[in-house]
């Protein structure tokens, strides 16, 4: 196993090129799911404002409105006093002004805009504000016209109960996508830097003509030369990707273990894997030194990941950049895992579309394979 | 030991081995000489199965050498022309490396690898890398990786190439010294002061085919010349230049830039007869030197050109 232990022996020499992958890895997973703590998106909250009013109407209308806006928010009664107001506008001790003009009822009834809100310049809390007073007053003129008394059309809104959202939960996952798939969207990014930089350099290292013309004359067959360094593909592809699944077991191992579509997530992990020992096949065939290769890798890496939604989510590219992405292996991994961390449990057709796109990155690693071994005959011929 | 015979080899419309005829024995340093591209590295590959020939035949250890000959390529060490060792591996690790696509036992490849590092005197570099070493100690390391299973024989193609001195002569010594341990070596150079020095037979090639092969002293006996006479600083006229010319056992004097060479036959007194002759016809000179015939005259006296043309 001499050409196998050589293999090993220069990976471990690359010790550090490992590392350094996955502490970027562990980084942005760790900063991603801080971002998405509860992975089921943003949440809003209602603000309470701090409101003046001042009613110059002081008719029926007016103190409903400011009745009903208590209920939402710190409203006080302020004196027509345009000095005071403006004072207590410019120390932010008041959000919003409310003048309430006289006749406000007849203009109300005419259609015209009667309530005046003031607020200071670059803020937008009055937008808020204004479209509550609208709502509240589109439905009392509603109820009015329909013949109802202004106190009584108060009192209808006032009772309308508050609209319920029901998520239609479709895939049985409560509409949350779980902490791992996270992890797992950047799997492709850290398998095709580390095993490209760590298994090109070798490839190429062992592809020095005189290298390779010694080893040719050696004890050793080539058959079996190439068996070995295979299998040292497999052994280094392999170890990297338990120590990936080692990584996302220690971070969310009791939300993997309770995933009934770990399984599929672990299969595309692994045919990613191989895809990218493809990569590094073809990149340590396609480099002329040793340093070439992360030169290749370097850039290869970055735009497959971000053309394939491992930055940037599938959901967010624009359908001329999907389209481009669909030539590109990562895509179809996300697409994978993309479905997986919408659906608890998976549909026949989502399956066969899981198997489908699994095919379709063993068929880019047959072809990064196909094109290095013609590299490799044509470097021969070359010679 | 080898045997080559009627060897063809073509490159598109280039012929690089021209029915290349070669025999070397057990217990020889053989000495492949030519200028570059005469066809040694090619004859060399063939030897090897690295590259495929187009005709002839070549039988190494009584057998036929093919891609597969595990047996024979077992009892082969090879020392490439350029530096074959991985940039990312130690010194140690690089000797320890090659030496395990022959050798599986472990307390036997322990030793050899020592022996190795002995014998290239490289035992202070065994953890720097090949890029921390000079030119000089990467040849070492080349030449280590090599010989370190011990091989019957070895193949160097131009180890000294771009070496320093001292390095150059420790290589010398040391395939002196392998050879003495047994092995035979076959050594390809441009470098004839090398051939001359340490080989025991010669085949000097030119244009892929073997023009000459024998020992130094059967090589230097095929040519007329016997010995060549340099005067320097002489200052002499035509008259007196004929009158050289006309001494027994001198056959060609070139005079150039104050400089006269005169090639003679194979004589005694050579060089006192022409002593006598300055001295009665009163030619001042500078320095006078004599040379035995090297294999440069050899190369160029049946090429009509230099060996480093």
């Amino acid at each position: 196993m001499t050409v196998f232990n050589c293999y090993m022996k220069i990976a471990k020499k690359n010790i550090n090129t490992i590392i350094m992958y996955f502490v970027i890895f562990i980084t942005i997973s760790l900063a991603m799911v801080s971002v998405y703590p509860d992975s089921g998106g943003i949440k809003f909250t209602g603000t309470k404002l701090d409101i003046g009013v001042v009613d110059r109407d002081k008719s029926e209308i007016s103190e409903n409105i400011i009745k009903y806006l208590t209920k939402f928010h710190n409203v006080e009664a302020m004196d027509d006093d345009i000095k005071e107001l403006q004072e207590r506008m410019y120390y932010y001790d008041k959000d919003v002004i409310i003048q309430i003009p006289e006749k406000f009822a007849e203009k109300c009834t005419a259609g015209e805009t009667a309530i005046d809100i003031t607020q200071q310049p670059g803020e937008y809390d009055y937008m808020y504000l204004e479209s509550q007073i609208n709502d509240l007053m589109n439905r009392i003129i509603k109820y009015n016209i329909a013949g109802y008394s202004i106190n009584e059309s108060f009192k209808k809104v006032s009772d309308t109960p508050k609209s319920k959202v029901t998520l239609l939960d479709t895939n049985g996952n409560n509409g949350q996508i779980p902490n791992f798939a996270y992890l797992f969207r950047y799997f492709p990014y850290i398998s095709i830097a580390i095993l490209g930089n760590v298994l090109g350099i070798i490839v190429c290292s062992f592809r020095k003509r005189e290298v390779k013309n010694r080893m040719s004359v050696s004890a050793v067959s080539m058959k079996r030369q190439s068996a070995e360094a295979f299998l040292a593909f497999i052994v280094i592809g392999i170890f990297i990707w338990l120590g990936f699944l080692a990584v996302a077991l220690i971070l969310n191992g009791r939300e993997m273990s309770g995933n009934v579509n770990i399984a599929y997530y672990i299969l595309n992990s692994f045919v990613v894997m191989v895809m990218s020992l493809s990569i590094a096949f073809l990149a340590g065939m396609l480099a002329k030194k040793v340093h070439i290769v992360n030169i290749i890798i370097t850039p290869v890496s970055l735009f497959m990941s971000f053309l394939g939604g491992v930055f940037v989510p599938l959901s967010v590219l624009n359908s001329t950049v999907r389209k481009a992405a669909r030539f590109v292996p990562v895509f179809w991994y996300e697409e994978i895992n993309d479905t997986l961390s919408k659906y608890a449990k998976l549909p026949d057709e989502v399956i066969r579309e899981v198997w489908s796109n699994i095919g379709i990155q063993l068929l880019f690693t047959l072809m990064f394979i196909a094109v290095a071994l013609a590299v490799s005959r044509y470097q021969r011929q070359e010679r | 030991m080898i045997k080559v015979e009627n060897l063809v080899k073509r490159y598109g419309s280039i012929v690089a081995l021209d029915h290349l005829n070669l025999e070397i024995d057990e217990g020889e340093i053989f000495g492949l000489l030519g200028p570059n591209g005469s066809g040694k590295t090619t004859a060399i590959s063939c030897m090897l199965a690295l590259l495929k020939y187009d005709k002839g035949s070549i039988k190494i250890f009584g057998e036929q050498i093919k891609p597969d000959s595990y047996n024979i390529k077992r009892r082969i060490g090879i020392v490439p022309q350029n530096i074959a060792v991985f940039d990312e591996l130690s010194v140690y690790e690089n000797i320890d490396y090659f030496c395990g696509l022959y050798i599986k036992n472990k307390t036997e490849k322990k030793k050899l690898v020592s022996d190795a590092i002995e014998f290239v005197g490289l035992e202070n570099y065994t953890k720097r890398k090949p890029g921390q070493l000079s030119g000089g100690l990467l040849r070492r390391l080349n030449i280590a990786c090599g010989i370190v299973h011990k091989p019957e024989l070895i193949i160097m193609d131009e180890p000294t190439v771009a070496v320093d001195p001292q390095s150059r002569n420790k290589i010398l010594e040391g395939i002196e010294e392998l050879n003495r341990g047994g092995s035979t070596i076959i050594y390809t150079s441009h470098y004839m002061e090398e051939v001359e020095q340490i080989c025991t037979k010669v085949a000097i090639i030119d244009g892929g085919r073997c023009i000459a092969s024998g020992t130094n002293e059967e090589l230097k006996s095929m040519i007329k010349t016997g010995e060549t006479i340099t005067v320097e600083n002489i200052f002499i006229n035509s008259e007196q230049l004929t009158g050289i010319k006309n001494i027994q056992h001198v056959f060609d004097v070139v005079y150039k830039d104050n400089i006269l060479v005169i090639r003679c036959s194979s004589a005694k007194h050579n060089l006192v007869k022409i002593m006598n002759y300055m001295q009665e016809h009163d030619i001042s000179f500078g320095r006078v030197f004599s040379e035995r015939p090297t294999l440069n005259d050899v190369f160029l006296e049946i090429t009509g050109k230099q060996l480093r043309d």
